[in-house]
């Protein structure tokens, strides 16, 4: 069995639109965390910029219909091919062993059908009047709305801007969504079901109504300042937009093309927390941490002291957070450095855990480790390896990226230098 | 490689709770659409369609206090879960009595839907934060923060079919949940039946689920997709000439895949063999499938291939067969691409003609379908087939069910985005 490697990255988020401002701001450059003390929907939620997709979409009739997620997909997934070397002709040569796996996001306002709806609220009984929402209220919305909101659309769109003609499916694990669909397409090259697979999760556009939801869920952080990672002053989650795409393939042919090879991936794992809701000590959730992380290491026939850094899963979600510092602990104690991404974009939900992937392989690639932008009342400071402060210069062989939902799902992927 | 098999089956359909009422009522030819009881869908949107049934789980207490005594009050959930509860007890299978779960996947194809229910307070929220270049985000968030003793959904109920039936089961191992629109029940079963193959897990609880609501039935009616015909009795039928759109339904298949070694380990009835799965896209439009059926064409092929047999072998068809114009169309274009001669042999039948489409779950009841096919040596007839296409020209099943020896049948499944799935399922032969 070949190596199977990852080509090729496609990154937006609230940090740039390309890998090199990433790269600047995590190697070298110190960023000022998105600080904003304000409750209101703009300063909660953390923006990616917006991208001109014309310059990104062949058929550009069909953008008329796209939604953000849509648009987002489409323009990280045109700079991972291109990160990779990939051309249509390379794509045609086995065009049906080209496949794609894509995360999709989760939230589901409604407010994209808010023309429809609203043009039938009946403002003196203040109710909405299902009688003319189906007369003529419907008709506002554009015929082909209902594809913006089929979650498999984006990737449809992908491949039909691509010609990715083989295996096509979307994962919708939540959080997870994009890190899921990595691991799904390093199991589906093992098994010479595709030679390459684009991959990666996506998240749709943020909006007020599904904030809001999250906030009843007591998930979100009171402002952008309480967001703070691994630690114990945290209040919760930053929601982020984002989107990561990566191109995962076969070593000999991302060899072919002399490809810009950042790692290999050696090992997945993907497990569930089935009491979850009942769980409120740190120390009954890091047990399952713990096990997501063996059974990945076991796979990959690597050990904890192999592992040179852990991109960490933590975006500021107390008892998440804490489990996670205990589960590395156990596993790791003071042996293994530890960064991660939210800090620095937030959480982008079903992009989330790919994002964390393509910072590890940035930091793999370029040799340092970038720091949690976080340095007072950090869970077992004095016990782990935390990167503070400034990034490390660090030629780093394996790297572990782990992602933890609050719903209960855990993935852990592990990346290897070539 | 492990072989895989299937030791058990539950369904949720309009026509009720359970498999055997599924069966009897297609043999039956029986209609499964109804006007929809719903007061938010008025108007042009159409208004008929495939419903879940009332379900009570006073029933199943007696039978499972742990599993009933808590009754969800997310109806979608509360319903799908029966099917899987009876393909699990049909298995012989209780997780929760199970040392390790860690290889039992969970791949049960779902969407989330939770936010329609707040429809009505949201609206007028929106309505109130609208200026003229379109909407206050900062307004409408105030808005709903300023909403006082909320009645949305506890947080337990927002979760997927895939979470609910892990927290109940207390199962551990991985959870997939796919999306590929109608195509995803065959997506989530092939996924599934592939990960027990190779070897990552033993077992899975596989299939889809879905129900219909107002967002559904407003964005398929917008885009023409519906059929127009408001009759339930003849509005649904899959390759007849007068055919002209589908008809939404909803309902929930579930599987339990396993391999062929710990079935017999468990001693435990097999009901079929899964040999085949085969996936393509069409990048051709979102909007159409493509007209020649190039991928669907080698999606059947690719199944057909994995299963290691010759076409000759496929004894039946469960046809996607939803009623559009384009893919009643497509799918027996791509049929006779595969089969050649031997197309205008095979029975093809379409379960959607009496049950509706109930898009991420139709696969996975009709995965159920064929496996009863397969064990009764029966297929049920094509509904409302009456008066024929001339460019359908295939054996649909029109008058009555068929006996049937089956060794082999394939189920198509091709969705929105030029997604295309198969599987083969085969009578289980030591």
């Amino acid at each position: 069995m070949g190596k199977i490697v990852i080509s090729g990255i496609g990154l937006l988020s609230s940090l740039g639109t390309d890998l090199d401002s990433h790269l600047k701001i995590l190697k070298s450059e110190k960023f000022l965390k998105y600080n904003e003390k304000g409750c209101d929907f703009n300063d909660i939620v953390r923006k990616v910029e917006k991208i001109d997709i014309k310059k990104y979409v062949k058929n550009r009739k069909s953008i008329r219909f796209f939604s953000k997620q849509t648009k987002i997909g489409c323009y990280c997934s045109k700079i991972a091919i291109d990160d990779a070397k990939l051309t249509d002709k390379d794509i045609k040569l086995n065009e049906r062993m080209n496949a794609l796996i894509l995360g999709s996001g989760y939230s589901q306002s409604l407010l994209p059908m808010a023309d429809a709806l609203i043009s039938c609220v009946d403002s003196n009984k203040g109710i909405l009047d299902y009688k003319k929402l189906g007369d003529s209220g419907y008709r506002m919305l554009p015929p082909l709305w209902i594809l913006s909101r089929l979650p498999n659309t984006t990737s449809g769109q992908i491949s039909i801007e691509n010609g990715i003609k083989g295996l096509n499916y979307t994962v919708v694990n939540g959080v997870n969504s994009g890190i899921v669909s990595i691991g799904e397409a390093f199991f589906t090259i093992k098994q010479d079901r595709a030679i390459r697979v684009i991959c990666g999760g996506i998240e749709d556009e943020i909006l007020p109504d599904f904030i809001y939801e999250l906030k009843q869920d007591k998930l979100l952080a009171n402002n952008s300042a309480e967001n703070r990672v691994f630690s114990k002053k945290s209040s919760g989650y930053s929601i982020a937009e984002g989107g990561c795409v990566l191109v995962v393939e076969k070593e000999d042919e991302a060899l072919k093309r002399n490809a810009n090879i950042y790692c290999e991936i050696v090992g997945y794992s993907n497990y569930y927390i089935p009491d979850i809701n009942e769980l409120k000590e740190e120390t009954e959730i890091s047990k399952y941490f713990e096990k997501n992380m063996a059974k990945c290491m076991k796979m990959a026939g690597v050990e904890p002291k192999n592992i040179d850094f852990i991109q960490a899963s933590a975006g500021g979600d107390n008892l998440l957070d804490y489990s996670e510092a205990i589960a590395i602990n156990r596993l790791f104690s003071k042996n293994t450095y530890i960064t991660e991404s939210k800090s620095y974009i937030g959480n982008t939900l079903a992009a989330s855990g790919a994002m964390s992937v393509a910072f590890a392989c940035l930091q793999l690639k370029n040799n340092f480790i970038a720091p949690i932008l976080e340095n007072k009342d950090i869970f077992l400071d004095n016990e782990l390896k935390y990167v503070k402060n400034d990034a490390i210069d660090n030629e780093s062989k394996i790297c572990l990226v782990n992602s933890f939902s609050h719903l209960g799902e855990m993935c852990t992927l592990i990346l290897k230098k070539r | 490689m492990d072989r895989v098999v299937v030791t058990g089956v539950g369904a949720v359909t309009p026509f009720g709770i359970g498999v055997d009422v599924l069966w009897q009522s297609l043999l039956n030819n029986k209609n499964g659409i109804t006007k929809i009881k719903d007061n938010k869908i008025q108007g042009e949107i159409v208004g008929i369609g495939g419903c879940l049934p009332e379900v009570d789980y006073s029933k199943y207490l007696d039978e499972d206090k742990e599993l009933f005594s808590y009754i969800p009050q997310n109806k979608n959930n509360k319903s799908f879960f029966l099917a899987v509860y009876e393909a699990l007890k049909q298995a012989d299978l209780d997780p929760r009595k199970m040392e390790d779960t860690d290889n039992i996947g969970v791949c049960i194809a779902d969407r989330n839907s939770g936010m329609i229910d707040n429809i009505d307070r949201y609206s007028i929220l929106m309505q109130k934060a609208q200026t003229d270049e379109g909407y206050d985000l900062n307004k409408y968030f105030e808005l709903l923060n300023s909403i006082e003793n909320s009645n949305l959904e506890q947080w337990n109920d927002k979760e997927s079919i895939n979470h609910y039936v892990s927290r109940n089961y207390k199962i551990t191992g991985p959870q997939l949940s796919v999306a590929t629109a109608c195509a995803s029940g065959n997506n989530s079963i092939g996924e599934a039946f592939l990960k027990i193959k190779y070897g990552q897990i033993n077992m899975a609880i596989a299939g889809g689920a879905y129900n219909l609501d107002l967002k559904s039935m407003m964005g398929f009616t917008r885009i023409g997709a519906l059929t127009t015909n408001e009759d339930p009795e003849t509005a649904c039928r899959p390759f007849d000439a007068e055919r002209n759109g589908f008809v939404m339904s909803s309902g929930c298949g579930a599987l339990i895949l396993e391999s062929l070694e710990s079935a017999k380990k468990r001693n435990v009835k097999i009901l079929a063999e899964v040999v085949g799965y085969g996936c393509m896209s069409d990048a051709y439009r979102s909007t159409d499938p493509d007209p020649e059926a190039k991928a669907a064409t080698l999606t059947i092929e690719q199944c057909i291939k994995m299963a290691n047999i010759s076409c000759d072998e496929i004894d039946y068809i469960n046809a996607h067969g939803t009623s559009t114009k384009m893919n009643d169309y497509t799918e027996t274009i791509a049929i006779k691409n595969v089969f050649k001669e031997k197309a205008y042999n095979i029975p093809i039948s379409s379960t959607k003609s009496m049950i509706g489409h109930s898009i991420m779950a139709a696969a996975a009841i009709e995965a159920i379908v064929c496996i009863k096919s397969i064990n009764e040596g029966i297929v049920h007839q094509t509904r409302n087939y009456c008066k024929i296409d001339t460019k359908l020209d295939l054996d649909y099943v029109k008058d009555g069910p068929r006996k049937l020896d089956i060794n082999y049948t394939l189920s198509n499944s091709f969705g929105f985005g030029g997604q295309n799935s198969a599987i083969i399922l085969s009578k289980f032969k030591e």
